[in-house]
C-alpha cells in the first residue's frame, strides 16, 4: 500500500518531468532578449484609374545573427481601383518568411505576423493561399473594419531548425481614392538559440498615399 | 445538403404548385438573367454586372443576387481571380399579417388632382414617404379609377377580384373596388397631411365618383400612415379606409392583397356603413412561439465544376441582418447598410427588367436605403460558419443561423433575413480551361405549429469559357443583345444545323436577355462566331410579340408563338430505370434532370382539363453534344411516336409545344415521353391548359447589318434567297432593326434565323 502511494507520486512527476524535457509538454518560455529591427517603409501613390495596376515590388529584410537567418518579405502584387460606393479598392500582397537556425539544439519557437490598421480598411487573409512548413497555425484573426489589428500566429513543429510561411492578403480600402492609409506590419520570430529563447521583431510600414484627383 | 428534414406540407399542396409556378414566371421568361457566361479574359477585365434568381413556395420567398466585380489576370505563379459579391434574402411571407381594426371616422380633405378623369384609367403617384407593404418597400403607387391601388400592377380592371387571388393585379389595396366612372362626375384627389393624430399621412380620395352603371356617387378614401420613427424604427405602415358616402348596389371588393396574391385581408362590403373607418395594421404572426414560421438559417452554397479552381470567401466582407451576431460592436454598420440595401436592390434589379412596366417582387424583401440604414443600426460582427473550397473540394459555403434583430415591434422569431458575402473564384489553369459555378441561396424555416422544418432555395450559374480552340464545348454561332450599354451573350442559334448536313435550317428563339432601344430608336443584336465553326446566314428577322401581362409567351421549334399562364408540373416523372424524378422537374430552379443518350422519361399530367388548350413547356439545356430531345406521345398501338423535336441550346432556353392534337393520347391519358438522343438537361416541364390569348406580332425592319470585316451585309440577310452572309471564328455581324411601338402591356422578342454552319476541321 505504501509502495503504491509512493509510485502514485513518482510516476506522474516523472512523466511530467520527462515530457517537459522532451518538449512534449510545453511550459511557459522566458524570452531573454528581444531585438526590434529598423522599420522598412514602402509607399505607393493610390491609383485612380479604374483598372488593375500591377506593382510587383518586393519589400524585404534580412537578419543574420546568433546563428539565425530570417528573411521576412512582402510581395506587393497589384492594386485594383474600383468604383467607390458599391465596391472597394484592394491592394494584394503576399507575406512570407523563411528562417533557419544553425546552432546546436536551436529551433524556431513561433512566428507571428501582426498588422496594425486603421478602421477604414479591412485585412483579409486568403485561407486557400496559406503555405507553411514545420509550422502549425494556431491563430488567424481577420482585420475587420471595426478592428485595428489582424494577425496570424504559428508555432514551430518538432523543434525544427528551419521554417517557412507565406500567405496572400487583401488590403481593402473602404474610402474614396483621395484618402491615405497605412498599415504597420510586424514579423515576430521567437527562437531558441541553444541556450536561451530570443525574439526578433521586423517592422514594416506600408503607406498608400491618397490620389490628388477627387 | 441541409441536415434539416423536409416534412409534411399540410394543406398547401395546390397553392404551392401555383405559387411555385408563379414565382418562376417572375424571372422567366422575363429578361433578367439567372446565368452569366463570359470568355476567359487574358487581362484585367471589370464587369460590374448583376444576375439574380428567386423562388417562392407557399410560405417563403428567397432571392439571390450575384454581382460580378472583375477578373484579374495575375502574374505567373499566382492564380487568376474573379471576384463576386453574393447577397441572399429570404422571408417567410406567412409571418407578415395584417389585421382589421376600427378607428373613429375623421375625413381628410385633399385637393391635388390625380389627373384621372376617364373611365377605367389610372396613374402612378409618388409616395411622400417609404411604404412597407407585405415586406416590400415602395416609393410609388398606382391609383385606379375603379377604387383600388396597386403597388406593382398598373391595372385598370373594373371587375373586382376576390381576395386573395393570384390573378393580376396583385399588391392591391382596395378601399372600394367596383366599376366607377370619373368621366361621369366626381374627382379623384390626393394629398399629404402633415399633422394628424396618427402623424403624417398620405391620402387618396374618391370624391363623388359615380357608379358606371347607375350614376350614383361614391365618396371614400384610403389613408396610408407614415412609418413611425424612433423606438424600434421601421415597420409596416397602417392603411386606413374611410367611407363618407357609399352605396351597396354593386359587387365590391374591400381589402388588401400581397404581391403574389396568395394572401390578403378582405372585408365584407355589405358590412360597411357611411362615416366609418377601418384600419389595417401589421401584426407579426411569427411573434409567438407556437404559431407561424420561423427562419432557422440562411446559407450561400457554391459548387464548382472542376478541380482547377478554388473558392475563397472574404471573411471580412460577410454580413447580414437577422442572422446570429456575437457582440454589440457596430463597427461594420456601414457595410451592413450597403449589404442590406444591396440585397434588396439586387432583387429589384433582377426582376424589374421584365416586360411589365411595374415591379414584380414575388413577396421578396426589398428595402431602400432608409430602411437599410435603420436595419443596420447596432449590428455587429457576424458569426458565421465559413468553408472555403480548395481544388480538391467541390463546395464552399457560408451558413448563418437566423436571429431577430430589434427592428420590428414584436416577435422574437425572425421572418426575414439577409446574408451577403464576397467570394473569390480562383483559377489554377493557364487560361486554357472553362469553369462553371453554381451559386445557391438556401434557407430553412420551421413550422412552429407542428415543429416541421422546410427548405427553400434558388440558384444562379456562372461560366467562364475559352473563347477559341477546342475548350469551350457548346455550340455556335451565338446571339448577343444590346442592353443599353453593351452586348449581352444570350444563347447559341441554329442548333438544328448540327444534323442538317449543310442545308439551311430555320431557328426560332425567344431572346432571354434584355433588348434595349438605342438612342436612335433602333434595336441591335450581334451574331458572333468565337469557337470553331463556319456560319452561313441567309435571312434574319426580329419579331416583337406584344401580349397581355397576365400571360406569358413562348415560341415552338416550328415558329408557333403561344401563350401560357400557369403550366402544371407532371404528377409523376418516371425514368427508364423506373425512378420517380419529378422533384427535379417541377420548378424552374436550376435543379435539373440529366438525360443520357438513349434514355427517356415518361411524364404523367394526371387528369388536367385540356379542353381549352394543352401546351407543353420545356426548359432545357445541353451538354457538349448537340442533339435534340424528342417529344413523344403514345399511339393506338401503344408505341411512342415523336411529335416534336426540341433542339437544346448551350444555355437554358424554353420551348413550347402545342399538344392539343396529341393529348389526351389514344388511351385517354395525358402522358408525354421525352426521349434523349444525346446528353441533355431538363429543368422544368409543365402542361399549360389555358386558352390562347390574343397577342400582337410585329416584324422588325432590318435597317443594317454590319460585318466585322466585310462591312455592310444587309442585303444578304434581308431575304430567304440562299445568299448568305458568312462568319468564321473571330468575326461578327451586328444586325439593327426598327420596330413598331408596343401595343399591349408586355413585349418579348423572337429572332428567326435561317442558315447553317459546319465545324472547321484541320
Amino acid at each position: 500500500m505504501k509502495v503504491l502511494f509512493i509510485l502514485s507520486i513518482i510516476i506522474p512527476v516523472g512523466l511530467l518531468t520527462s515530457f517537459r524535457l522532451t518538449g512534449i509538454l510545453e511550459g511557459p518560455i522566458t524570452i531573454s532578449e528581444t531585438i526590434t529591427l529598423e522599420t522598412i517603409r514602402w509607399e505607393f501613390q493610390r491609383p485612380d484609374n479604374a483598372t488593375a495596376t500591377y506593382i510587383n515590388d518586393v519589400v524585404e529584410a534580412s537578419y543574420n545573427n546568433d546563428g539565425l537567418t530570417a528573411n521576412p518579405r512582402i510581395y506587393i502584387l497589384y492594386y485594383v481601383d474600383r468604383p467607390y460606393g458599391s465596391y472597394f479598392d484592394s491592394l494584394r500582397m503576399v507575406f512570407s518568411i523563411n528562417s533557419t537556425i544553425i546552432n546546436q539544439d536551436g529551433f524556431i519557437e513561433s512566428v507571428y505576423v501582426v498588422l496594425n490598421k486603421d478602421q477604414l480598411c479591412q485585412i483579409d487573409w486568403k485561407e486557400t493561399a496559406f503555405h507553411f512548413e514545420n509550422l502549425s497555425l494556431v491563430e488567424r484573426v481577420e482585420g475587420y473594419k471595426s478592428s485595428t489589428k489582424a494577425y496570424v500566429g504559428l508555432t514551430g513543429a518538432n523543434h525544427s531548425d528551419s521554417v517557412y510561411f507565406s500567405s496572400e492578403i487583401s488590403w481593402d480600402l473602404l474610402t474614396p481614392n483621395n484618402q491615405s492609409h497605412q498599415i504597420r506590419v510586424a514579423y515576430e520570430l521567437t527562437y531558441y538559440s541553444g541556450t536561451a529563447y530570443k525574439k526578433i521583431i521586423q517592422p514594416f510600414e506600408l503607406v498608400i498615399v491618397g490620389s490628388e484627383k477627387k | 445538403m441541409s441536415k434539416l428534414g423536409l416534412a409534411r406540407r399540410k394543406a398547401h399542396a395546390s397553392l404551392l404548385v401555383s405559387v411555385l409556378l408563379l414565382s418562376g414566371l417572375l424571372v422567366f421568361p422575363a429578361s433578367a438573367a439567372s446565368s452569366w457566361s463570359k470568355p476567359r479574359p487574358s487581362s484585367y477585365t471589370p464587369y460590374y454586372e448583376t444576375i439574380g434568381n428567386s423562388k417562392s413556395d407557399s410560405i417563403a420567398s428567397i432571392g439571390m443576387g450575384v454581382q460580378i466585380w472583375d477578373y484579374v489576370e495575375r502574374p505567373e505563379g499566382y492564380l487568376d481571380v474573379l471576384t463576386l459579391r453574393i447577397s441572399a434574402s429570404v422571408n417567410t411571407r406567412e409571418g407578415i399579417q395584417y389585421t382589421w381594426g376600427s378607428l373613429s371616422f375623421n375625413w381628410y380633405t385633399v385637393s391635388n388632382p390625380t389627373g384621372i378623369t376617364g373611365d377605367d384609367a389610372g396613374v402612378w403617384l409618388s409616395l411622400p414617404f417609404p411604404v412597407l407593404y407585405y415586406g416590400v418597400e415602395y416609393t410609388k403607387v398606382w391609383v385606379c379609377s375603379n377604387g383600388f391601388l396597386s403597388f406593382d400592377w398598373p391595372s385598370t380592371s373594373p371587375t373586382p377580384q376576390t381576395i386573395p387571388n393570384e390573378n393580376k393585379p396583385n399588391s392591391t389595396v382596395a378601399p372600394f373596388w367596383r366599376d366607377l366612372n370619373p368621366a361621369a362626375g366626381g374627382s379623384i384627389t390626393y394629398g399629404y397631411v402633415g399633422l394628424s393624430r396618427y402623424g403624417p399621412l398620405f391620402v387618396i380620395s374618391w370624391n363623388g365618383v359615380r357608379n358606371k352603371n347607375n350614376g350614383v356617387e361614391q365618396t371614400f378614401q384610403v389613408v396610408i400612415r407614415s412609418p413611425v420613427s424612433g423606438g424600434y424604427g421601421y415597420y409596416h405602415n397602417w392603411i386606413i379606409f374611410q367611407y363618407q358616402s357609399i352605396t351597396k348596389d354593386y359587387q365590391t371588393t374591400v381589402g388588401i392583397e400581397d404581391q403574389v396574391g396568395d394572401k390578403g385581408k378582405s372585408y365584407d362590403y355589405n358590412q360597411l356603413s357611411n362615416r366609418t373607418a377601418l384600419v389595417l395594421a401589421y401584426t407579426d404572426a411569427a411573434g409567438y412561439d407556437t404559431v407561424g414560421y420561423r427562419l432557422e438559417q440562411l446559407k450561400i452554397r457554391i459548387t464548382k465544376s472542376d478541380g482547377y479552381a478554388r473558392l475563397d470567401f472574404q471573411e471580412t466582407s460577410i454580413g447580414g441582418y437577422n442572422v446570429l451576431l456575437k457582440s454589440t460592436d457596430d463597427g461594420q454598420r456601414d457595410f451592413y447598410t450597403s449589404a442590406i440595401e444591396y440585397a434588396g436592390g439586387l432583387l429589384v434589379a433582377a426582376l424589374i427588367e421584365g416586360p411589365v412596366a411595374g415591379i414584380i417582387y414575388g413577396g421578396l424583401l426589398v428595402l431602400g436605403h432608409g430602411a437599410a440604414a435603420s436595419l443596420s443600426a447596432g449590428l455587429s460582427e457576424p458569426q458565421f460558419q465559413v468553408d472555403d473550397a480548395t481544388e480538391y473540394e467541390n463546395e464552399a459555403n457560408v451558413t448563418a443561423p437566423a436571429k431577430t434583430e430589434q427592428y420590428y415591434l414584436t416577435g422574437p422569431n425572425p421572418f426575414d433575413s439577409t446574408l451577403t458575402a464576397i467570394v473569390e473564384w480562383l483559377f489554377l489553369d493557364p487560361n486554357n480551361m472553362g469553369h462553371d459555378l453554381t451559386i445557391t441561396a438556401e434557407a430553412s424555416y420551421k413550422d412552429l405549429s407542428y415543429g416541421y422544418y422546410y427548405t427553400i432555395s434558388t440558384s444562379t450559374t456562372l461560366n467562364m469559357y475559352i473563347s477559341s480552340g477546342d475548350g469551350g464545348g457548346g455550340g455556335c454561332p451565338y446571339v448577343f443583345t444590346w442592353d443599353g450599354s453593351k452586348y449581352l451573350l444570350d444563347n447559341n442559334v441554329l442548333p438544328a444545323s448540327e444534323s442538317s448536313d449543310g442545308t439551311d435550317v430555320t431557328d426560332f428563339y425567344m431572346l432571354q436577355q434584355m433588348l434595349a432601344q438605342r438612342v436612335d430608336g433602333t434595336y441591335s443584336i450581334l451574331l458572333s462566331e468565337f469557337e470553331n465553326e463556319h456560319d452561313f446566314f441567309d435571312h434574319i428577322q426580329l419579331l416583337a410579340v406584344d401580349y397581355p401581362s397576365n400571360v406569358n409567351v413562348a415560341v415552338s421549334p416550328y415558329g408557333e408563338i403561344l401563350t401560357y399562364t400557369n403550366p402544371s408540373p407532371p404528377v409523376s416523372v418516371i425514368d427508364d430505370n423506373n425512378r420517380n424524378v419529378k422533384s427535379l422537374l417541377n420548378s424552374i430552379d436550376g435543379n435539373y434532370y440529366e438525360g443520357p443518350n438513349g434514355s427517356y422519361i415518361t411524364l404523367n399530367f394526371g387528369d388536367l382539363d385540356v379542353s381549352q388548350g394543352a401546351k407543353l413547356i420545356v426548359r432545357s439545356d445541353q451538354y457538349e453534344e448537340k442533339s435534340p430531345v424528342c417529344v413523344q406521345t403514345m399511339n393506338r398501338a401503344g408505341e411512342w411516336q415523336t411529335i416534336a423535336t426540341i433542339h437544346t441550346r448551350t444555355y437554358w432556353s424554353t420551348d413550347i409545344i402545342d399538344m392539343s392534337k396529341h393529348l389526351p393520347d389514344a388511351r385517354g391519358n395525358l402522358k408525354v415521353r421525352l426521349y434523349f438522343v444525346s446528353n441533355d438537361k431538363i429543368d422544368f416541364v409543365g402542361l399549360d391548359t389555358s386558352p390562347q390569348a390574343t397577342i400582337h406580332i410585329q416584324e422588325g425592319q432590318l435597317v443594317s447589318a454590319i460585318h466585322s470585316t466585310e462591312g455592310d451585309v444587309t442585303t444578304k440577310l434581308l431575304y430567304s434567297d440562299q445568299t448568305h452572309a458568312q462568319l468564321v471564328p473571330g468575326q461578327e455581324i451586328k444586325p439593327t432593326f426598327t420596330l413598331p411601338s408596343q401595343t399591349m402591356e408586355a413585349r418579348n422578342y423572337i429572332i428567326k434565323v435561317e442558315g447553317h454552319y459546319y465545324t472547321i476541321t484541320t
